[in-house]
């Protein structure tokens, strides 16, 4: 205790004036010292004996010593309890009994229910300070001695049926275990589900994906009566099944990939764990294996690499990087392994007898720290970087790391307090287990003491460990375990339903070689897992919740199963396996609520985004809502049952969610192109075809969509997604298209002015948001159309004549302020802007036909209401004509957009979405391909003087336009990798296909991540040939040239005098088209050029981005299909809607 | 055709049903569509997390505001007035400063002026001089602590009671035990700073253990005020109105047979739901219906204050007249945010806390203060109860070159207002220099244990099973109401 004044405790030393005033205020003690001893005891028998009869003696009296303290003797008093001596007699200051009565400090009030009121601190302020004066003779026998010396075990306890071993009974099945209980309840077991049913439980059940339609109608018409169990062994056997089941397991060791708290920085490398624990689900590693190598890999003498990338299981838990009492924090880390660890493997919550022994279960709080010892020498987690990461064969990896071979001390902590170390302890298995104590031998680099636990608990006689895991595998298939909480099967705990059948489960578990998949075949080809879902009134009146399987329960799946499933129905699911995971794209209200809103979050390619959930990065602070809307798991610990809630906001995302209206698009196109679309798309999502009456209601809804539809076909939408703050980083890395969404063919977007940069934080500017711009062939142009800001848009703006200036432009807009009521005509020039004019207008919030006119300087805009706003500018801004849309709050609808230029009238309306970039990179559907280049895969595009490419394997970009390359002639540019490691340039290109190896010629590429530039050749292989180390930056601008000369190639950076490369070529490779061309990087190119005779050729001319195709305005000629089309999106969006996709029977 | 896109809106809801749902044999959907639960649905306690449960005391208050000044306010250069400290300024004194980390620091008084307003004498700065017109009504509890000296943490425990992350939210621990009286509209909203929310994030609201249903919906005063709470592509309300329609009836289709699982009757039941909730959410948040005097009484026209990082107090203005529009519409617990970002543009005055309240002070003052006339003037502020304080405080000494304060968890203030509290109370002290609770200190647990009994739940009662334990927000350690501030 620090310094203390009865009544004012500061933790600082004061100055003595400021002391001198702290001490007047309590004067009224000095002189009690004086006072003699008759008084003194009249004192306490007044006030001090009935104070602490009254409020201390119940618990801490003859019949309880709470603490081990005892206050109805002096003696006792000064013996004190855990804490040490309740008083220090004339030192009320050093008193712990003053400090507690108190409530100084957060952990020791007392009396704990009701504060004792002021006057009675005082008198016992004042009674301390006498020196704690107590009528002589009074001698009470010791009470309370050492925390834990109280804790018994009884009978009850020891009878307590997980701690019995597990006895396997007569039954050869299992299926006669429940058969017996059906019989016993008078409850009939359902039938068996149909195979169309069955197929699809065992996709769900053992994938978390559909079958398709033709797998279905294979299984349902195979006349093989092991149909079913050819099925389930082709399920097992597919590399599907880890993802499904590892993240089962993922939930169970509260798997994430940061530290959670103030930063939140990623763990790194965590991922590898992830990957480690899908391959061992994959390889059907023996469960046994499977412990031994999470507690203890590293200390297996033949762990190897595996086992040390397992012992990532100690280091997923959340770490506080900035932890307010460090000492505190060591112990929670240690806490959260131990609870981790005993609640994962043993289903017991021995985390609850950290401060005290547990309240249910016959768990001491000698028993937690001795548990305890095993981990005490586990380094805590730290920075990134730090000796918690190893270098393994498969590469990095986050592992347990420990304090050296010598064992740490380990000690009973007070109330869990680190401040308050107690007995020493030495490991030791919980005394209900058997008690006994670990033979541990330390290797090199750990005391060994986690794998003597982790040998005890992969004992085939541990009564807990085969029961647990056959109970999760029972919760995984029917959705309840046998025990309701898998992760406590202690008191709190639901009892078994069914004892005899866990037993039977975890014997055979231990009896197959603790082979997971053996199990899987074990309960899916039993006559209880098979049986339909059907309701039953007369069981239902017995066993409602059909705790005794007579059938087997609808399920409502998880949120990676919908997700996961969306993208197979859409055949959009990318199967790339493993890695650190992709980034899913977040709405701008979600990134706004981090305290530096979109730090440690990325943006990830639309292909990465189309990966399987698991693969989905886990950041504590930021989940993505689609998960955590549909009950993903808690991060923060272990988790045995995922709650299952029904809620409006499930809904919300399943009907408007951009991800599923894009990816009900998919399935849309391609049913467009069948015969009967709406069967199609029955088949694509539900795995059947449509019933009667199901194909009339979709007949109904789609016409009567399609009519509505046609209405909307010539509306164009705008919509800003952006939080007003991001983090700079972030904000660099979204692509402009994410900050105002809208059509996406023909326009090119730019994110608008964000400024400030305090702390890394940029803010989104009022004045410059996000826009868009659409080019037209002239520089006077009339636009009209009907506005429509909806209710929560605060202003939208009409851009004229706009030259983008990075950022910004240049040109004129009409801005619709809905706040002010009122128009105004604005000029933009050198990033200021003037109001030329404005005038009040009504109906801005309601929808506003409107005509602008711009010819030469004057603008003319006249509403719908009457209005009109004109302006002569007698400077007028030139460049060339392209037209523009912002909006600011919330969108902006324009029907009808039509633009007159060069005296035609043009129709703006949103093309197809097949040609957006959704659809699959086809060398007619490239976006943004300069003109006189060809594109083969990649998603490219041109602003300014810089052409860039998106992360993807392989895109190559050719320049059809300046022809192959002589001999001599160079190809010059600079070069830029901003996200990734490789890009650079293709020399004498020839036979080029859309893929990686399809295309022969010379490959020159830049190798950040290694710092090295490779020359190598294609022969529809990848053959390097010459390297040479280069000290390259990301982010910044490097000069790369290369040419051919004769049998040389000739490579050089940054325009050095010396050659770079010099290669000869044994074959060298015939002259062809040069190009660009990159690997998973996004990568700038400017000032593209090829030196012919030492002339430039410059790369483009003007920088003009859109599809190829759409070289004029866009005259819209596939109206109705366009309709139809939309209809049949919505359609197909409201089947990815229905129960029968997100519950499975 | 010739009817315009907006003439679709007209046409009214359900006509497809109408049209078409007379064709499907055996589709009733009379009886799943009451029509009066978005964010809940009938049936079990998971599918129906959020029905209105009952009180454990009888409570004046309905529903909570909570006033989060991320960063942590300084106590003594607003309402903490220490007369000794202003005495002992550019005095040298050792501080505790971090956990058990003893400094030499220099005593800074406040530069603020004081004085004693209204009836009850309540002391406060000259920095709020709108909120100092309503001392009377607040009880302002002087003589709080807490167990953490970084942000991080400290949010955690004032928002979730634990230092540690993963645990439920203090919205989500009165949601999870009164549940929504308006299930149009989510129990638990937050809103944050236009500069970015607290750290760690979502964490300050998260449901932790419980289901997600209990956790805080973030709400935009700008912007899509509910996430995908409009449909992606180019539907109408009444086309999504159809599409509702129609995927009601497959589902009921689909229901036939397996009528025992109420999950499903539930679900069928959210989708009608969601859809009231495209109109009732943005009728909450439109404040273009309230008049002018309303409008400029919560400081919607007010300037923006000079400081470069200071934004107008519109911002908040608006946010507190939607907290007062939400609460009204019987949402239970509503948390604003005043400050975001990094130091300076929140309330964490390292680098001068005269500066500090220059930015921040005229964005809270005249919005809290309206709030607090506009709630009284309506009959509100009997049933409302308004919560006022940050993670922590601030030292009586100086940090860095511009007049600082660092962070101070062992003595700080809070205030309450409306429902329950006893108006014009000036409770608990710091000691002489507003550095540590001395008076009828209360830890923070006993703040959440206040806020729980005057919403009329006992924090003993209020349990949730996780882990092996009965969870409380409060903890294991007991805790107590502050009796002092109660009526």
């Amino acid at each position: 205790m620090g310094y203390v004044i009865p009544g004012l405790r500061s933790g600082y030393r004061a100055g003595s004036r400021v002391v001198g005033q702290a001490c007047l205020a309590l004067a009224f003690l000095a002189g009690s010292f004086a006072a003699d001893e008759a008084e003194n005891l009249r004192f306490f028998e007044e006030k001090i004996r009935p104070l602490l009869s009254e409020n201390c003696f119940k618990c801490h009296g003859p019949k309880k010593q709470k603490a081990g303290l005892r206050l109805d003797a002096r003696a006792l008093l000064l013996k004190g309890g855990e804490s040490g001596p309740a008083i220090v007699p004339g030192k009320p200051g050093e008193t712990l009994l003053i400090e507690a009565v108190k409530y100084l400090s957060s952990d020791l009030e007392m009396p704990p229910k009701r504060k004792l009121g002021k006057r009675q601190v005082e008198d016992l302020t004042r009674w301390v300070a006498m020196g704690a004066p107590w009528p002589g003779g009074e001698v009470v026998a010791a009470g309370g001695d050492k925390p834990g010396k109280d804790f018994e075990i009884s009978e009850e306890d020891r009878r307590y049926w997980a701690f019995q071993p597990v006895r396997r009974g007569e039954e050869k099945h299992f299926d006669e275990i429940i058969e017996a209980t059906l019989e016993e309840k008078k409850l009939v077991a359902n039938s068996p589900a149909p195979r169309e049913v069955l197929i699809r439980r065992a996709y769900y059940t053992l994938l978390g994906l559909p079958p398709s339609f033709a797998e279905v109608q294979a299984f349902v018409n195979d006349p093989d009566p092991e149909a079913f169990l050819k099925l389930v062994d082709r399920l097992l056997a597919m590399p599907e099944y880890g993802e499904r089941w590892g993240r089962h397991w993922l939930d169970v060791v509260r798997f994430a990939q940061s530290n959670g708290y103030e930063r939140d920085d990623e763990k790194p490398h965590a991922w590898r764990y992830r990957d480690y624990v899908i391959a061992s689900f994959n390889r059907d590693k023996p469960y046994d294996r499977f412990v031994l190598e999470q507690i203890a890999g590293d200390e297996l003498p033949d762990g190897g690499d595996e086992g040390w990338i397992a012992t990532g299981f100690h280091r997923l838990g959340v770490w506080d990087d900035e932890p307010d009492d460090k000492r505190a924090a060591e112990f929670d880390g240690q806490d959260d392994i131990l609870k981790t660890t005993t609640e994962t493997f043993l289903g017991l919550t021995v985390g609850c007898a950290r401060c005290h022994d547990h309240m249910f279960d016959p768990i001491s709080q000698r028993d937690y720290y001795e548990l305890l010892a095993f981990f005490r020498n586990v380094k805590p987690y730290n920075k990134p970087g730090g000796d918690t990461i190893r270098k393994t064969g498969a590469g990095d990896a986050l592992v347990v790391t420990e304090r050296g071979s010598k064992p740490m001390e380990t000690h009973l902590l007070i109330r869990g307090n680190a401040g308050r170390p107690a007995d020493k302890v030495e490991p030791h298995f919980p005394e209900i287990l058997g008690g006994e104590s670990p033979e541990v031998t330390p290797t090199p680099h750990s005391v060994g003491r986690r794998h003597a636990f982790a040998r005890w608990v992969a004992r085939e006689d541990n009564p807990l460990t085969a029961r647990v895991m056959a109970n999760r595998l029972w919760h995984g298939h029917f959705g309840r375990g046998i025990v309701a909480t898998p992760n406590d099967f202690g008191k709190a705990g639901n009892p078994p339903t069914n004892g005899a059948l866990l037993d039977w489960l975890a014997s055979e578990f231990m009896e197959h070689g603790w082979s997971i998949k053996h199990m899987h075949r074990v309960i899916m080809n039993s006559r209880a897992w098979q049986r339909s879902s059907v309701g039953n009134a007369a069981n239902e009146s017995i066993d409602p919740g059909n705790l005794h399987h007579w059938r087997v329960n609808l399920r409502r799946l998880e949120s990676e199963a919908i997700r996961d499933s969306i993208l197979k129905c859409a055949s959009a699911l990318n199967p790339e396996r493993g890695g650190r995971g992709f980034f899913p794209a977040l709405a701008g209200e979600v990134v706004a609520g981090g305290s530096k809103p979109g730090r440690n979050w990325q943006w990830s390619t639309p292909e990465q985004q189309r990966r399987r959930s698991v693969y989905a990065f886990v950041k504590r602070t930021m989940l993505y809502p689609f998960f955590e809307i549909f009950d993903y798991a808690n991060t923060e610990g272990s988790l045995g049952v995922r709650p299952t809630t029904t809620v409006a906001p499930q809904a919300l995302l399943l009907l408007n969610s951009e991800f599923v209206a894009e990816n009900a698009a998919r399935v849309a196109q391609k049913a467009m192109a069948q015969p009967d679309p709406v069967s199609s798309a029955f088949r694509m999502v539900l795995s059947r075809n449509p019933t009667e009456e199901e194909s009339r209601l979709a007949a109904a809804f789609l016409a009567d969509q399609e009519r509505k539809q046609e209405l909307l076909t010539r509306r164009l939408s705008f919509r800003p997604d952006f939080p007003p703050a991001l983090f700079n980083a972030y904000q660099k890395s979204l692509p402009a298209e994410r900050f105002l969404r809208g059509p996406i063919a023909g326009w090119e977007y730019h994110k608008g002015k964000w400024t400030g940069g305090y702390e890394s934080i940029v803010n989104a500017e009022r004045d410059w948001p996000a826009f868009a711009l659409y080019r037209v062939p002239s520089r006077d142009v009339r636009v009209s159309g009907r506005f429509l800001l909806d209710g929560i848009t605060e202003q939208s703006a009409v851009l004229l004549r706009a030259n983008p200036r990075g950022a910004v432009f240049e040109g004129y807009s009409v801005l619709l302020d809905k706040t002010k009521g009122e128009i105004a005509i604005r000029r933009h020039q050198g990033e200021k802007t003037a109001t030329l004019s404005r005038q009040v207008v009504s109906g801005l919030g309601k929808g506003l036909d409107i005509a602008i006119t711009l010819v030469g300087g004057k603008i003319v805009v006249r509403c719908g209401s009457g209005e009109q706003v004109e302006v002569e500018d007698p400077a007028p801004i030139g460049g060339t004509g392209r037209v523009g849309v912002s909006a600011w709050g919330g969108p902006v609808s324009i029907d009808g957009l039509t633009i007159m230029a060069d005296g035609q009238n043009y129709a703006v309306a949103e093309i197809d979405y097949g040609k957006s970039r959704f659809a699959a990179p086809r060398q007619t559907e490239i976006q943004g391909v300069p003109q006189g280049w060809s594109a083969y895969g990649g998603d490219w595009s041109v602003g300014g003087n810089e052409i860039s490419v998106a992360k993807e394997s392989g895109p190559k970009l050719l320049w059809d336009a300046v022809g192959p390359l002589g001999d001599g002639d160079s190809l010059k540019a600079e070069v830029r990798i901003v996200d990734g490691s490789i890009g650079g340039f293709l020399l004498n290109v020839r036979e080029p296909k859309v893929g990686a190896n399809n295309w022969i010629g010379y490959e020159v590429s830049f190798y950040l991540d290694e710092g090295k530039l490779v020359l190598g050749t294609h022969q529809n292989d990848w053959k390097p040939r010459a390297e040479a180390p280069a000290t390259l930056k990301r982010g910044k601008w490097h000069w790369l040239e290369a040419r051919t000369v004769g049998d040389r190639v000739q490579v050089f950076l940054d325009n050095r005098p010396v050659p770079y490369i010099d290669h000869r070529m044994d074959r060298p490779l015939e002259a062809g088209l040069a190009g660009l061309r990159t690997w998973g990087a996004r990568v700038d190119y400017r000032n593209v050029h090829v030196v012919r005779g030492g002339k430039k050729t410059a790369w483009l001319a003007p920088p003009t981005a859109g599809l190829q195709e759409d070289k004029s305005l866009l005259v819209l000629s596939r109206r109705e299909v366009t309709a139809r089309k939309r209809a049949l999106e919505e359609f197909c969006s409201l089947l990815l809607n229905l129960n029968e996709f997100v519950y499975i029977d | 055709m010739s009817l315009l896109p907006g003439q679709i809106e007209a046409q009214s809801r359900r006509n497809f049903l109408k049209t078409f749902g007379t064709s499907m044999a055996g589709v009733s959907l009379s009886g799943i569509f009451d029509g009066s639960q978005v964010f809940a649905a009938p049936a079990s306690t998971l599918l129906n997390p959020l029905a209105p449960k009952p009180q454990d005391f009888p409570a004046k208050a309905k529903a909570c505001i909570y006033l989060y000044l991320y960063g942590g306010p300084s106590q003594m250069d607003l309402f903490d007035y220490k007369p000794d400290l202003q005495k002992s300024s550019g005095k040298k004194i050792k501080m505790e400063i971090r956990r058990r980390e003893m400094r030499d620091s220099v005593l800074q008084g406040s530069k603020r002026t004081f004085a004693q307003h209204g009836r009850s004498g309540l002391w406060c700065s000259d920095a709020l001089p709108n909120i100092a017109k309503h001392m009377d009504k607040l009880a302002v509890i002087k003589s709080l602590y807490m167990d953490s000296f970084a942000h991080g943490s400290a949010n955690l425990q004032m928002n979730c009671g634990r230092v540690r992350q993963g645990h439920p939210a203090l919205g989500a621990w009165i949601a999870h035990g009164l549940g929504s009286s308006n299930a149009d509209l989510p129990g638990f909203v937050v809103m944050l700073d236009p500069r970015g929310g607290p750290i760690p994030g979502a964490a300050n609201w998260t449901a932790g253990y419980m289901p997600a249903a209990y956790q805080g919906t973030v709400l935009r005063a700008i912007g899509n005020p509910v996430l995908n709470l409009k449909p992606s592509a180019n539907v109408t309300m009444q086309m999504q109105g159809d599409k509702v329609d129609a995927i009601n009836a497959l589902n009921e289709l689909h229901r036939q047979g397996r009528e025992s699982y109420s999950e499903l009757s539930a679900r069928i039941a959210t989708y009608d739901l969601a859809y009231q909730l495209h109109t009732s959410a943005p009728e909450a948040l439109d404040i273009s219906s309230e008049d002018e005097k309303t409008r400029e009484r919560y400081g919607l026209k007010l300037p923006k204050g000079d400081h470069k990082l200071s934004i107008p107090p519109a911002h908040f203005g608006r946010q507190c007249l939607i907290a007062r529009r939400l609460v009204e519409r019987g949402v239970r617990f509503v948390q604003l945010y005043s400050g975001g970002g990094h130091q300076q543009q929140n309330w964490d005055a390292h680098n001068g806390v005269e500066e500090n309240l220059q930015i921040h002070c005229p964005e809270i003052d005249q919005p809290i203060a309206g709030l607090l006339e506009d709630l009284e003037k309506r009959g509100l502020l009997e049933e409302t109860l308004v919560v006022w304080g940050g993670e922590f405080g601030r030292q009586p000494v100086s940090q860095g070159k511009n007049g600082g304060r660092d962070h101070n968890p062992k003595g700080f203030t809070y205030w309450l207002a409306g429902g329950g509290v006893k108006a014009g109370t000036s409770y608990g002290e710091t000691d002489e220099l507003g550095h540590e609770a001395a008076v009828d200190r209360h830890h923070v647990r006993d703040l959440h244990a206040t806020i729980l009994r005057l919403m009329g739940l006992d924090h003993e009662h209020l349990t949730y099973h996780y882990g092996g334990l009965d969870q409380r927000l409060t903890g294991v350690v007991p805790a107590h109401p502050i009796r002092g501030v109660l009526a």
